[in-house]
C-alpha cells in the first residue's frame, strides 16, 4: 500500500512535470530540454528557503518563479538572439546546473525537520483520526503524512490543471495555442508569437519549477542531480496519457499527461519492485519512448504487410 | 493608400547567393483600388508583397499605409491593418483548431487578446452568421478541426479571416495557385466579390495572366526585381492576356541582348 | 477511326476504316492536312472500310478538298460503301467521290517539263530550278544611306510608292515627316503592291498596307534596297529527308549558281525552320545627338534580337538582296554573312501563319497577296547569322518553299 500511495503521489507530483512538458512539446511545439535544469532549480530554491525558515508556500511560489524565469530566458535565447531552440535549452540547462549549486551551496540539501507544505493538511487529518500518526485503509496503515501529501498533490496539481483548461479557451490562450500551430497565421492576425512563445515557456517552466519544489518536499531532500532525464519522463507521461485518452481536446490532453504520469509511476514501481535495475530505470525509459514514437509509423506498414500488402495511404 | 517609395532588398548580400530581390521600387495603391502583381519566377512579385507585410526589413525605402509610414513596423503589428492570405491554403489557418477558434484570432486581429472565454456565445453567432454568406455549408462544423476542410474550404476561410475586421490593405499571395481548377474560381469569385463588397484596397500577386486580366482594376508587371509595366484604370481596359504574354516575351529577349549580341548586331545590323 | 497512309508514285493513298463522326473530324482533318504541309497535295481516300460518315465528317472532307483545291491539288473518295457514297450525293457532294476504281496517276501532278527543270539534291533538300524568262534582270536602287546609330537629319526621308513590279526591304513608315515619320520608322517588306512594316512604337506589332485597284501603298524611306523588273528563276525546294533544311546562304549561293551571276535580288515564300534575326524597337528617328544607341546596354533600347531560332513552322516571305564578290559596289551596301567569306546578303522577313503553296510554278503576285489577305504579319525582322562560339544560332533556315530571283543588272545599279 505504501508503493501505491508511494506511486500516485510521486505521479501526481510529477504531473504538474507533464503538464509543463505538454505546454512546451505540444501546445508550443517547441523541444525545450530547460525542463532538466528547472525541476532540480525549483527544488533547490525550495530546499533552501524552507531551511531558512520561509513558510512552504512561499517557497514553493520562489521556486515556481524561478522555473518560469529559466523558461524566460530560454525564450529569449531563441526569440531575440534567434538560437536553435535545441540549443538555446541545452545553454540554459547547462547554466541551471551551476545555478542549482551555487543556490545550494553544495550538492544536496536534505528537509530534516522543516515544515512540508502538506503540514496544514496533515495537522486536520490528524485531529480526524483515533490515533493521531495513522488512518487505516482497507486494512492497511497509512500515515497522516503520507495521506496529506497525496491530498495536497491531489489538490495542487488539480487546481492547475482546472486553471490551465481555463486559460487555454481564453482568446489569450486561443492565441498561445495557435501560435504552436502556426506561427505565421498568428502573426497575420496581429500577434507577437514571439512573445506568445516566451511567455508559454515562462509558464512550462514555472510548472516544472513548482513540481520540484514538491518532489523535494516530498522526497526531504533536494540535489543536483535529480533533474536527469526528467524530460524523457514528462514526454513518456504524455505519449501514455494519449495512449489513454486520444489525441482530442485541450482538457482531455490534460487529464490524459496527468493519468499518464501516475500510470507510469504506478509502472516504474512495479518494475523496480520485480527487480529492475535502478540504473537501467532511464535506459528502459528511454527505450519506452523511442518505441512510442517509431511504432505507430512502423506498426500501420506492418498492418499492411499483413494484410497483403494493400496501402491505403 | 499605399505609398512605396525607392524600395529595394538584396538578400545574402555579399555572399555567393546574394540576391537583389527588390530595386528602387515605387508604386502608389489608391483606395480602394484591386490591383495584381504578375512577374516571371524570381522577379520580386512575392517578394515586394511579403515586404509590404513586414516579413523582413528592406535595406532602403519607405512603405506608407493611410498616411502612416509603416516601414519599421514588425509584421504582427503592420497585420493589424494588413489582412493576409498565403498561396499555402494550410499557411493562414491553425489545422488543428477548430473553425471557430481560428475565426476568433482574426476577430480581435489589432487588438489585444484578453482573459476572456475566446469563443462565447456572442461571437459563435457572429461567426456562425458571418461564415454563412460563403455558402459551403461550414456553419454547422464550426467545431470541427480546420484541418479536416479541403484547401479551397481553407482558403474561403483565410480570407474571410484577412477581411473579418475591414483590412486597410488585403495582400493575396498566389492564394488560388495550389488549388484544384473548381476550387479556384470559387477562391477567385468570392475574393472578387468581398473586395467590390467592402471596397477594399487589395494586392494580389498571380501567376495567372488569366486572373490577372479579370479579377483587378490595376495590373503591375515586375521583372527582375523592377516594376517594368503598369496597366492603369485606362490601359487595363484594353489588356488582353496576349499583351501581357508579349510584353513579357519583350522582356524575356532584352535580357538575351548581352554584349556579345550586341558587337554581332554591331557588325550585321547595317 | 484506324487511318492508315500509303504513299503512291503522284499521290497519297489514305485508307480510313471506322467511324468517321464528331469525334474523328478534327483528328482526321489535322492528319490529312500533315500531308498536305508535307507537300503531297493530291489525296485519295480509300473509304471501303468507312462505316459511318456524319455531317461534322463529311464538313472535314470538304474543308481538305477546298484546301486542296486552293493549291492545284486533288481530294477523292474512292471505293465508298453505299451509305458513304449515298450520304455525300445527297448533301450535295457527290463530285467527291471518284467513281473509276481505278487509282492509277490520272490526277496525279504532272511532271516538270523537263526542258526547263533541273533538280539538284544537295544535304538532303531537293532544289529544283524553273526558267522563267531568262534573260530577265533586276534594277537596283538603294535609298538614304542612314549612318547606323547616327540621328536622322531632318528631311533625309524619301517618299516611295510600292506598285506591284517592285519589291524591297528597309527602313521606312508610312506617312510624311510633317506628320511625325521620324518617330515611327521601323523594318519593312514590300511586295506585289503589299508592305508589312513594323511601326517603331516598341510593341512590336507589326501593321501592312494592301494596294487595291486605286491604292498604291507609300512609304517614306530612311534606308532601303529597292528591286524593280522581272524574275528569271524560281527555284522551289523541300526536304528528301525528313528535318532537312536549307540555310539562307546555301539558298543564295545555289540561286546565284544557276543564275550564273554574282549579285542577285529575290523573294520568297517559305515555310520556316527557324529564323534569326533582330528587329528595331524604336524609331531611329528619335536617335539623339548624344545617345550611345548601338553600343551596350543602350542598344536594349533600340534593337530586339529574336534570341532563338524563331516561329518554326510558320510562313515568311522574305525579300533580300545578295552578292558575292567582295568588291561589286553592292557588297558595300550589304552586311557580310561570317560563315560564307566574301558573301554579302541582306535580307528581311516577314512572319505570317502557315498556308501551303501549290507546286511547279506559281506566280510571286498572286501567293504574295494571298499571305496578306490570309491575316496580318505577325512578326518582322532584319535576318542575320548568329556566329557567336558555342550559343551562336547560326542562321535562318526553311523547309520548303518558292524563290523568285534574278541577276543584278551592273548598269542599273544605282544610289539615291
Amino acid at each position: 500500500m505504501t508503493l501505491v500511495i508511494g506511486s500516485f503521489t510521486i505521479g501526481l507530483i510529477l504531473s504538474l512535470l507533464s503538464i509543463g512538458v505538454f505546454i512546451s512539446f505540444r501546445i508550443l511545439r517547441f523541444c525545450d530540454i530547460t525542463v532538466d535544469g528547472t525541476i532540480t532549480l525549483g527544488a533547490s530554491v525550495a530546499a533552501v528557503l524552507l531551511v531558512q525558515g520561509h513558510a512552504p508556500w512561499v517557497a514553493t511560489l520562489a521556486a515556481t518563479a524561478a522555473g518560469a524565469l529559466a523558461g524566460f530566458v530560454t525564450g529569449i535565447l531563441h526569440t531575440r538572439f534567434r538560437i536553435q531552440e535545441i540549443l538555446s535549452g541545452i545553454l540554459v540547462m547547462t547554466a541551471l546546473y551551476s545555478v542549482n549549486l551555487r543556490v545550494m551551496g553544495r550538492s544536496n540539501v536534505p528537509l530534516l525537520d522543516t515544515r512540508d507544505i502538506a503540514a496544514p493538511l496533515a495537522g486536520v487529518l490528524a485531529t480526524l483520526v483515533e490515533d493521531g500518526e495513522a488512518l487505516h485503509l482497507a486494512g492497511w496503515r497509512v500515515p497522516v503524512q503520507d495521506m496529506a501529501m497525496l491530498l495536497t498533490a491531489f489538490l495542487v496539481t488539480a487546481a492547475v490543471a482546472w486553471l490551465l483548461h481555463r486559460f487555454l479557451l481564453t482568446q489569450f490562450g486561443t492565441a498561445m495555442r495557435a501560435t504552436g500551430e502556426n506561427p505565421q497565421m498568428v502573426r497575420a492576425q496581429g500577434i507577437n508569437n514571439q512573445n506568445m512563445l516566451v511567455f508559454g515557456l515562462a509558464c512550462s517552466n514555472g510548472l516544472v519549477g513548482m513540481a520540484g519544489a514538491l518532489l523535494a518536499q516530498y522526497q526531504g531532500f533536494a540535489d543536483v542531480q535529480m533533474g536527469i532525464g526528467m524530460i524523457v519522463w514528462g514526454l513518456a507521461s504524455i505519449i501514455i496519457g494519449e495512449a489513454l485518452v486520444g489525441k482530442t481536446g485541450v482538457g482531455l490532453a490534460i487529464v490524459g499527461a496527468m493519468m499518464g504520469t501516475v500510470l507510469f509511476r504506478l509502472l516504474v514501481a512495479i518494475a523496480l519492485r520485480w527487480g529492475l535495475d535502478p540504473n537501467d530505470l532511464k535506459l528502459v525509459t528511454a527505450a519506452f519512448v523511442f518505441a512510442a514514437l517509431v511504432l505507430p509509423r512502423y506498426g500501420k506498414q506492418l498492418v499492411r504487410k499483413m494484410l497483403g500488402g494493400r496501402h491505403y495511404a | 493608400m499605399l505609398k512605396i517609395r525607392n524600395l529595394a532588398k538584396t538578400f545574402f548580400p555579399g555572399t555567393a547567393n546574394e540576391v537583389t530581390a527588390l530595386r528602387d521600387i515605387d508604386l502608389d495603391i489608391e483606395d480602394g483600388c484591386f490591383a495584381a502583381i504578375i512577374g516571371t519566377n524570381g522577379s520580386g512579385k512575392s517578394t515586394l508583397l511579403n515586404a509590404v507585410a513586414g516579413a523582413f526589413q528592406a535595406d532602403a525605402g519607405s512603405i506608407e499605409l493611410a498616411g502612416v509610414d509603416i516601414t519599421g513596423q514588425p509584421e504582427y503589428r503592420r497585420a493589424g491593418q494588413i489582412g493576409r492570405v498565403f498561396q499555402n491554403p494550410f499557411a493562414g489557418t491553425a489545422a488543428g483548431m477548430s473553425i471557430a477558434e481560428n475565426i476568433v484570432l482574426a476577430m480581435r486581429r489589432g487588438q489585444r487578446q484578453g482573459l476572456r472565454r475566446a469563443v462565447s456565445r456572442k461571437a459563435r453567432e457572429e461567426i456562425r452568421a458571418r461564415v454563412r454568406t460563403l455558402n459551403m455549408g461550414l456553419e454547422d462544423r464550426l467545431d470541427n478541426p480546420i484541418g479536416t476542410l479541403s484547401g479551397g474550404q481553407r482558403q474561403a476561410l483565410t480570407l474571410l479571416m484577412a477581411t473579418w475586421q475591414r483590412p486597410k490593405l488585403l495582400l493575396l499571395d498566389e492564394h488560388t495557385a495550389a488549388l484544384d481548377p473548381k476550387s479556384a474560381a470559387q477562391v477567385a469569385a468570392l475574393t472578387k466579390e468581398i473586395i467590390e463588397r467592402e471596397n477594399l484596397t487589395a494586392l494580389m500577386v498571380t501567376h495567372s495572366m488569366q486572373q490577372a486580366v479579370q479579377l483587378p482594376d490595376h495590373i503591375v508587371m515586375m521583372h527582375q526585381g523592377r516594376i517594368i509595366e503598369q496597366y492603369g484604370a485606362q490601359r487595363k481596359a484594353s489588356v488582353r492576356v496576349a499583351d501581357l504574354l508579349n510584353a513579357f516575351d519583350r522582356v524575356r529577349r532584352r535580357d538575351l541582348l548581352d554584349p556579345d549580341v550586341a558587337a554581332l548586331l554591331a557588325r550585321q545590323y547595317a | 477511326m484506324k487511318i492508315s497512309f500509303n504513299p503512291c508514285d503522284h499521290f497519297m493513298e489514305v485508307t480510313v476504316a471506322g467511324r468517321l463522326d464528331a469525334t474523328w473530324a478534327e483528328p482526321f482533318l489535322d492528319a490529312l492536312r500533315n500531308i498536305l504541309r508535307d507537300g503531297q497535295h493530291h489525296i485519295r481516300m480509300d473509304a471501303a472500310a468507312l462505316e459511318y460518315l456524319s455531317s461534322a465528317g463529311i464538313r472535314s472532307l470538304l474543308q481538305i478538298h477546298r484546301e486542296l483545291t486552293a493549291v492545284d491539288g486533288s481530294f477523292k473518295v474512292q471505293r465508298a460503301v453505299p451509305f458513304v457514297s449515298e450520304a455525300l450525293r445527297m448533301s450535295g457532294f457527290g463530285q467527291l467521290l471518284d467513281t473509276e476504281e481505278t487509282a492509277t496517276g490520272d490526277h496525279g501532278r504532272p511532271l516538270p517539263d523537263a526542258a526547263s527543270a533541273q533538280v539538284d539534291i544537295q544535304e538532303g533538300m531537293a532544289i529544283e530550278t524553273l526558267l522563267l524568262s531568262p534573260t530577265a534582270k533586276l534594277a537596283l536602287r538603294r535609298v538614304g544611306g542612314w549612318q547606323p546609330w547616327q540621328p536622322v537629319a531632318a528631311g533625309c526621308c524619301q517618299e516611295m510608292a510600292f506598285p506591284g513590279s517592285r519589291f524591297a526591304l528597309g527602313i521606312g513608315a508610312p506617312g510624311s515627316e510633317t506628320d511625325g515619320l521620324r518617330q515611327r520608322l521601323g523594318e519593312f517588306v514590300a511586295a506585289a503592291g503589299c508592305v508589312a512594316y513594323l511601326p517603331g512604337d516598341g510593341f512590336e506589332a507589326p501593321d501592312y498596307l494592301l494596294g487595291a485597284q486605286q491604292f498604291v501603298p507609300k512609304l517614306g524611306l530612311l534606308d532601303a534596297l529597292i528591286c524593280d523588273g522581272e524574275f528569271s528563276h524560281l527555284l522551289r525546294f523541300g526536304p528528301q529527308q525528313p528535318g532537312a533544311c536549307l540555310p539562307l546562304s546555301r539558298l543564295t549561293a545555289c540561286a546565284m549558281d544557276q543564275l550564273q551571276t554574282d549579285t542577285m535580288g529575290f523573294l520568297m515564300i517559305a515555310e520556316i525552320d527557324g529564323l534569326v534575326g533582330a528587329a528595331l524597337s524604336r524609331s531611329p528617328g528619335l536617335i539623339e545627338a548624344d545617345t550611345e544607341a548601338g553600343r551596350f546596354p543602350d542598344i536594349r533600347d533600340w534593337l530586339t534580337f529574336s534570341g532563338e531560332r524563331a516561329h518554326s513552322t510558320e510562313q515568311a516571305l522574305v525579300v533580300g538582296v545578295a552578292c558575292r564578290q567582295p568588291d561589286h559596289p553592292v557588297a558595300q551596301w550589304l552586311p557580310p554573312v561570317p560563315s560564307q567569306a566574301g558573301l554579302h546578303c541582306h535580307a528581311h522577313a516577314a512572319v505570317f501563319p502557315f498556308s501551303p503553296l501549290p507546286q511547279g510554278k506559281i506566280d510571286p503576285q498572286q501567293w504574295v497577296r494571298k499571305l496578306f489577305e490570309s491575316g496580318g504579319p505577325k512578326a518582322i525582322m532584319h535576318l542575320l547569322e548568329d556566329d557567336r562560339p558555342a550559343l551562336g544560332l547560326g542562321q535562318s533556315a526553311f523547309v520548303r518553299g518558292a524563290c523568285w530571283c534574278a541577276a543584278l543588272d551592273d548598269k542599273e545599279v544605282t544610289e539615291a
